[in-house]
């Protein structure tokens, strides 16, 4: 009887160990460890949202490889409508709001990654203007087509440095911040608190060459849902 | 100073809109453009432009033109609109929403230099300077209505050449049956490019081909005597009368020409309410207006819209 208990113990041992790193693994699954460390934020090529290029310090963090597609979204949420732009299972969701995004991603124990995160992640360890490279090639993404054509599937084309597919191009992304200047001047801070804008980034199917430049800040109602606008989940990393 | 060709019947008193001081104004536009066009002349005559004669012909007065100038259409007495309004409230959404504010935030519009890249199904593509196109044009001048699809209206006076003549000097292949336009894209500088992001810029509209060979098809590079202003499209736009005023695109920099009908800007943004013809009908509901009416820039007072904007004689025959 006492073997038996002992015998019990174990393997309810065993199996919540068991539980917990498969938890773990699907958790980190189809992600990628973006180390800590500093990175150029910001472009020169932009407005002035998108100025000065300034340092960020970013703690280690982990990025979905991939857009969020149709199916796994709609597992959360059934009722969700595809666009016909982006229609197929392995596509990526889109006519989500930012709220729906974030929803989501808490209910992956994960978060939407920061303007920051996105940005580094997206340069790949070369720090490079779109996510494939310095040079704008549309054999390397999904950009400056006709909008009939639409969204490729999640996994289309080549990953970045990082492993990351389609950062650049093929569908927008919602990010965590809310906008506001990179660089505040007493005005410009003021303003700011006003602002009632999250960001997006990263271009989509039909947006042209400089939409697609990961350094681009773009700002949106988070309330709004748009054909072309999708996201990726990120999550810390315990240090 | 090279003479103005202002002959047809559709053409609008022009001595019912112009002032005295656009008239000097267009004066000295004429003259410039005149002085260049005798500079290019010989660059652009072995190259294959086409030089009309009349362009660079000698005492031509504005006088003349306007004695020239009859309008059978329509009595416009009264019913002159203003430069004051027709530069102050734009439609120019590449430059943001408000009408009021375009006119100002245009002018970082850099007018000069300008291309227009010729591609698609012609027997050369080529890039062509936009001074040099308009020194090998015969320049004229129209008066034409202009009618928005938000039902207000207005009666400008233009200057340019008919599209036709640009078309001939882009030699497109007989395969050729639309003929695609598109404007600038640099969301730096426009910012409904940046703010407006989803929008699939750059703007683009088309004509079929018997559309844009017809005669009151018209490229303006002026308008009141003067070269455009950037909120009314400088340096180069196109002006289609008896449609509803988007299709006129505005700052032009690449015509291509193609074998099925372009998806236009409008058409992408709202298919449900923008088709690719987009002709004045006044029967018929448009996008989310009811166009029986339109309301003249500068006046309160509804005015009944006619049958392809008025220029039912000219254009009928193309969609019988």
């Amino acid at each position: 009887m006492r073997k038996e208990k002992k015998n019990f113990v174990v393997c309810l041992i065993f199996f919540l160990i068991q539980g917990h790193l498969a938890h773990s693994m699907e958790r980190h699954e189809n992600t990628s460890l973006i180390p800590a460390g500093e990175f150029l934020m910001g472009t020169e090529e932009g407005t002035k949202i998108e100025r000065p290029i300034h340092k960020v310090y970013l703690k280690a963090f982990r990025i979905s490889l991939f857009e969020v597609s149709n199916r796994e979204f709609e597992i959360f949420q059934p009722k969700h409508i595809r666009s016909v732009r982006s229609s197929c299972d392995k596509c990526p969701v889109t006519m989500i709001n930012w709220y729906e995004a974030i929803s989501y991603c808490k209910k992956k124990n994960a978060r939407l990654p920061s303007e920051a995160e996105w940005e580094k992640a997206a340069r790949g360890p070369a720090g490079h203007r779109y996510s494939f490279g310095e040079i704008s090639d549309q054999s390397k993404s999904n950009f400056a087509n006709n909008f009939e054509l639409g969204a490729k599937t999640v996994k289309a084309f080549q990953p970045n440095g990082y492993g990351l597919y389609n950062m650049s191009g093929n569908v927008w992304e919602w990010v965590d911040d809310w906008f506001s200047f990179y660089a505040k001047t007493k005005t410009e801070k003021l303003r700011t608190m006003v602002f009632s804008e999250k960001m997006v980034r990263g271009g989509s199917w039909y947006n042209s060459a400089y939409y697609i430049n990961v350094g681009m800040r773009f700002k949106l109602n988070p309330e709004i849902k748009l054909n072309s606008i999708g996201f990726r989940c990120a999550w810390d990393v315990q240090q | 100073m090279f003479g103005i060709k202002i002959s047809s019947d559709w053409n609008i008193s022009e001595s019912n809109i112009t002032s005295e001081e656009i008239f000097l104004n267009r004066r000295k536009f004429i003259e410039n453009v005149g002085k260049l066009g005798s500079a290019v002349l010989a660059f652009s005559a072995p190259s294959g432009f086409l030089i009309p004669t009349g362009v660079f012909a000698e005492n031509s007065t504005f006088s003349s033109v306007t004695s020239n100038n009859k309008n059978n259409l329509i009595d416009l007495q009264d019913k002159v609109t203003s430069e004051n309004f027709t530069s102050r409230y734009n439609n120019f959404y590449e430059f943001g929403t408000n009408k009021a504010a375009i006119s100002f935030l245009a002018k970082k519009l850099q007018v000069r230099p300008w291309t227009i890249k010729v591609e698609g199904l012609v027997h050369k593509p080529k890039t062509l300077d936009v001074d040099k196109i308009i020194q090998a044009m015969p320049l004229e001048q129209r008066v034409y209505r202009l009618r928005c699809v938000e039902t207000w209206s207005a009666i400008i006076p233009w200057s340019g050449f008919p599209l036709s003549e640009l078309i001939k000097l882009s030699n497109p292949l007989s395969t050729a049956r639309y003929v695609k336009f598109k404007t600038f894209i640099d969301p730096n500088i426009a910012p409904g490019q940046k703010d407006r992001f989803w929008e699939p810029w750059p703007y683009v509209e088309g004509l079929s081909m018997p559309e844009a060979m017809h005669n009151l098809a018209f490229i303006a590079i002026g308008m009141y005597g003067h070269e455009l202003n950037p909120q009314n499209g400088a340096p180069i736009r196109l002006v289609v009368p008896w449609k509803y005023g988007f299709k006129s695109i505005k700052s032009i920099n690449t015509i291509e020409f193609v074998k099925d009908p372009p998806r236009t800007f409008w058409q992408t943004v709202s298919p449900l309410d923008y088709d690719f013809w987009a002709n004045v009908e006044p029967t018929v509901p448009y996008a989310k207006w009811d166009q029986r009416f339109e309301i003249p820039l500068g006046s309160v007072k509804k005015e009944t819209t006619m049958l392809y904007n008025g220029y039912a004689a000219q254009v009928r025959k193309l969609y019988s």
